[in-house]
């Protein structure tokens, strides 16, 4: 007696869980619905075509609430650009964005957990041209461009996003050549500091080429690693963020002694400028999603970010931040992450990764 | 002077103090929850700072991390389940006197020393800061070794009984730890081609699991549910003597130093420094027997150093712009979203912001100790509720902690393994903490150990040339060995 | 048959678990040319420190004091508690947050209750309750996401 009726509570539990289930699946459709109207409504007060594209876009995509992966940890360069943007997607759209930080693993698992999600629209990850390279390199073995869908490319605006080589602020090397003299010099002393089988690795890959000349690479994983590093006079060289580097310098901390992108700012010389062939290297944020995704669905995602351009807020927060980066259209998008592809393979031949 | 002007109508305009209010209940919430922890509630709560004013953003932050730093002693205590990685060491001691009645006393304890470590931290760290930044870029991967090694064999040095058991346990925690893909080449190891492993075995599942869900586990096998609603949750009893108080001021000082210079280094905080204090204040201690039954030491020792780890983090965070644990690293973040360039030129650009950070971090500290005073007979009303009632709840949200750690089922697993692996660990009578300890430390200490042969020319030498990373490895090696001399020293006296 | 004392056992799995450890670790690939000690070092050490410590634990198992750890009734507890846990997480995977967490709370309320008689519409009302609340908290008040479940 007592047996059946555990089991008929049990049943009764399990039967009021699912209308709870139910309840509330139907409750976020509704909610879903109004928002869709709210934002639409919006919309319309805006100027013309281009917000009517927008508003289909925004209808066609996000459909439910949608997981953006970082495969980096919170508080970084890559975590908080997303964070911005994700804030700006949620308040165009009125849907649910959520962040999740998937660090481990180098960011492998995070690029594995969106390759194998559902290609619905429902995840999207943040990361950057690196990629390729880690592909390149043998480190993932799957490719960014086929077994991910490319979304959105971002470009970096200003000097702030390009990546400079720095030493210690009272280093005798003061340029590139320098850098490339003392290596030969004294062989073996000199130490790059990079995270193994990244991008960083084959920009120093690229200096060692050009110079034709050794430099022994060690592990610096985080900026903060390489800052540490470099400033504390355990590392010879490094590349970081020019916006992270500036205040160090200004403190004599570092010294900055070239431009890593291919052209420099005002006061700095590029690598390939100071005369290194072939040696340059643009780190820039983009958005991909799991392969599969149905090529309107992929215009009408690259349409809803490109919303940002116009957004004074997120503006305004990346601005301030330093990391002010422009949304490139659709087909602008799909050529660069063409390019990647194309040149990172190329180079990245060259170099025994082993 | 002007500076202080600022910050203080800053600081104490009615709006700041109530977002700090709400943020502190916040931290201390979140804290408490197994599975949460004050820097997930930073990290939530970042975005909706953006709009914000900094002044009143970075406030926010902080008050959530200090509340949090300081909310996990409390379900240690009440319930023996460490709430963050920072306490434990809390459980160790708290939740024995909290069985035996004295709830009050330990609670007591806690909120004192947490104040007291995370006030004065902040007040040394507003007036060191410039002096002492520069400390943190001079160490190079050979102290930070040493350090980490010395750590690990004092934990297990003192692990009671069996000395082959301690190792044994550190051994295990370090094989846990190379699991996935390794430092500086990303080598797989021990993956078993599982992608999910990749990333290794995550902090939180294997805390949740050892500790947490274990302790439910055990408790219902050896029929010990029903030992919580009879003497529990009584606030009446005596609080803190100012005795007990008096007797601890040594213990206090070393564990709140040991606090302040884990926190100040970059990469570990509270999570390392409450095992290192309490395995320090229990080797220092007369009767070392007595920790683990519930003596007080053991929780002044822990909740003083895990507080002051706060203030030791804030001083490379505010002096260099480099992050001194997880939290600062979110913070730092959310320094940059405001526009404010963490660096070393941040006390010279913006010294204003840099006051209201230290500034916050004192009025959360009192804040916290005033509602946790206050809170001191609700706090203990939780294990009125009946035991069968409270429990599922708690096994409930360690679920959802695993999960969101890393938003996959598999962590899950990973932590009822955990789980699993503790009851083993019991049986064989082989201590826990060397065990948590090493594997929190071990991707640490093989970072650390390869960067610094790689980074040096003269390879393994260079730890030992290094004055400060040679001292630490003589600690290491002393402390290990010296119980062993000391017996034969011993010995050999009493046949002489 | 002799009741062995428990730290042979103990000693003997420590070593064998450090001997497994040993020969996994001599798989791990080291790369060639790079400036540190590979990857396959550190594991090694550890490894062999275990089986060292597994060989010190049995050599001073003799003077070892036996402790009782469970009784039988003990160790089936164990059984099912894990029995429960393993399947709430199958529960998660398939079915998800919602349903599978009610279900979950009835049954471990009842399994914590013991010999206590608890209302059977007590633990329900409770398990839908805590299972409302806190999905709520989580997916609407902080957005983080909850397990979805293949099926539902």
């Amino acid at each position: 007696m007592r047996r059946t009726k555990k089991f008929t509570a049990l049943v009764m539990a399990a039967a009021m869980a699912l209308t709870l289930a139910g309840c509330s699946d139907s409750g976020t459709a509704s909610t879903t619905a109004a928002n869709t109207e709210k934002a639409a409504s919006a919309e319309t007060t805006a100027a013309g075509t281009a917000a009517a594209e927008t508003t289909a876009a925004a209808a066609m995509w996000p459909e439910k609430d949608v997981t953006v992966i970082v495969p980096a940890s919170a508080g970084g360069g890559t975590d908080i650009f997303a964070r911005a943007v994700t804030d700006y997607l949620q308040r165009s759209t009125g849907k649910t964005f959520t962040v999740v930080n998937v660090d481990a693993g180098s960011g492998m698992v995070g690029f594995e957990q969106c390759r194998n999600a559902k290609p619905d629209g429902s995840t999207i990850m943040f990361w950057h041209t690196g990629f390729y390279v880690t592909n390149a390199s043998g480190q993932y073995e799957h490719n960014p461009n086929t077994a991910f869908s490319p979304l959105v490319m971002f470009r970096g605006e200003g000097d702030d996003a390009k990546q400079v080589f720095v030493v210690k602020g009272d280093s005798p090397i003061n340029n590139m050549n320098d850098l490339i003299e003392a290596a030969k010099a004294a062989p073996g002393t000199i130490t790059y500091g990079c995270s193994v089988g990244g991008s960083a690795q084959l920009v120093a890959e690229m200096i060692m080429q050009a110079g034709d000349v050794d430099i022994r690479l060690v592990d610096a994983a985080s900026q903060t690693d390489k800052i540490t590093g470099v400033a504390g006079g355990n590392i010879t060289v490094s590349a970081i963020t020019y916006g992270g580097a500036v205040q160090y310098v200004e403190s004599g901390d570092l010294k900055i002694i070239g431009v890593v992108d291919k052209e420099g700012t005002d006061e700095y010389q590029s690598a390939s400028e100071q005369g290194l062939e072939n040696c340059y290297w643009t780190q820039e944020l983009c958005v991909f999603g799991p392969a599969g995704l149905d090529e309107d669905l992929c215009k009408a995602i690259n349409e809803v970010f490109a919303g940002m351009n116009d957004d004074e807020t997120l503006i305004n927060t990346l601005t301030t931040s330093k990391m002010l980066k422009k949304a490139l259209d659709y087909d602008a998008s799909m050529s660069v992450f063409a390019d990647y592809e194309k040149t990172v393979g190329e180079a990245a031949s060259k170099v025994d990764w082993n | 002077m002007d500076i202080f002007m600022t910050v203080i109508q800053n600081l104490f305009s009615p709006v700041c103090l109530i977002f700090m209010i709400l943020g502190c209940i916040m931290g201390i919430i979140f804290g408490a929850l197994p599975g949460l922890s004050g820097t997930v509630g930073v990290t939530l709560l970042l975005p909706m700072t953006f709009g914000m004013k900094p002044e009143l953003g970075i406030a926010l932050l902080i008050s959530i991390w200090v509340g949090g730093v300081s909310g996990g002693f409390i379900s240690a205590t009440l319930l023996g389940i460490p709430g963050t990685s920072s306490c434990i060491a809390t459980c160790f001691d708290a939740y024995p006197l909290c069985r035996q009645g004295k709830a009050r006393k330990a609670l007591m304890t806690g909120i004192i020393a947490s104040f007291i470590g995370t006030f004065l931290s902040c007040i040394i760290a507003m007036i060191l800061c410039k002096y002492v930044a520069k400390i943190a870029m001079m160490l190079g991967p050979w102290e930070y070794f040493s350090l980490c090694l010395c750590a690990v064999v004092l934990v297990v040095s003192l692990s009671k009984g069996n000395i082959f058991k301690g190792l044994a346990g550190a051994a295990i925690g370090l094989l846990l730890a190379c699991v996935g893909a390794a430092p500086v080449d990303a080598v797989e190891r021990f993956t078993f081609g599982n992608y999910n492993l990749y990333g290794g075995i995550d902090n939180t599942g294997v805390m949740l699991g050892t500790f947490a869900i274990f302790l439910v586990v055990i408790n219902f096998a050896k029929g010990e549910m029903s030992l919580q609603d009879k003497e529990a949750g009584s606030t009446e009893g005596e609080g803190l003597t100012l005795k007990e108080f008096k007797d601890n001021i040594v213990n206090m000082i070393r564990s709140f130093l040991i606090g302040l210079w884990i926190g100040f280094l970059p990469g570990m905080g509270a999570g390392l420094s409450n095992l290192v204090a309490y395995g320090q204040a229990k080797s220092a201690s007369k009767t070392p027997e007595k920790f683990g039954t519930g003596i007080i030491d053991g929780v002044f020792a822990t909740e003083t150093s895990n507080n002051a780890s706060v203030g030791g983090a804030l001083i490379p965070m505010v002096a260099l712009g480099i992050p001194g644990d997880a939290t600062t690293a979110v913070l730092l973040g959310g320094l940059t979203i405001h526009g404010l360039e963490p660096g070393p030129l941040l006390f010279q650009n913006t010294p204003v912001y840099v006051y209201v950070m230290f500034g916050a971090a004192i009025v959360s500290a009192v804040m916290v100790l005033i509602m946790q005073l206050g809170g001191i007979r609700l706090f203990p009303k939780i294990l009125k509720i009946p035991y069968h009632y409270l429990y599922p709840a708690i096994l409930m949200l360690c679920f959802i902690g695993a999960f969101t750690a890393s938003n996959t089922i598999f962590a899950m697993g990973v932590m009822l393994t955990m789980t699993a692996a503790a009851v083993f660990l019991e049986w064989a009578d082989i201590p826990r903490t060397p065990f948590i300890l090493a594997f929190i430390l071990g991707g640490m200490l093989e970072k650390y150990m390869r960067r610094g042969i790689s980074y040096s020319t003269n390879g393994l030498w260079a730890f030992i040339t290094r004055p400060v990373s040679c001292i630490f490895l003589m600690v290491a090696f002393l402390s290990l060995f010296w119980p062993i001399l000391s017996e034969r020293i011993k010995k050999s006296k009493r046949e002489a | 048959m002799s009741k062995v004392k428990k730290d042979y056992l103990v000693g003997g799995i420590l070593t064998l678990m450090g001997v497994a450890a040993a020969l996994m670790s001599m798989q791990v690939r080291v790369k060639t040319g790079s400036t540190d000690p590979g990857s396959r070092l550190f594991p090694m050490l550890a490894s062999v420190s275990l089986i060292l410590c597994g060989i010190g634990v049995l050599a001073s198992a003799a003077k070892s004091q036996e402790k009782t750890f469970l009784s039988g009734e003990g160790w089936k507890r164990i059984g099912i508690s894990f029995g429960i846990l393993i399947l709430y997480i199958l529960l998660l995977k398939y079915i998800g947050f919602l349903i599978s967490t009610p279900v979950f709370l009835f049954a471990v309320t009842g399994m914590l209750a013991g010999e206590k008689k608890v209302a059977v519409w007590g633990r329900m009302v409770y398990s839908l309750v805590i299972t409302g609340l806190t999905w709520y908290t989580f997916v609407k008040v902080l957005s983080m996401p909850l397990p979805k479940g293949v099926i539902f």
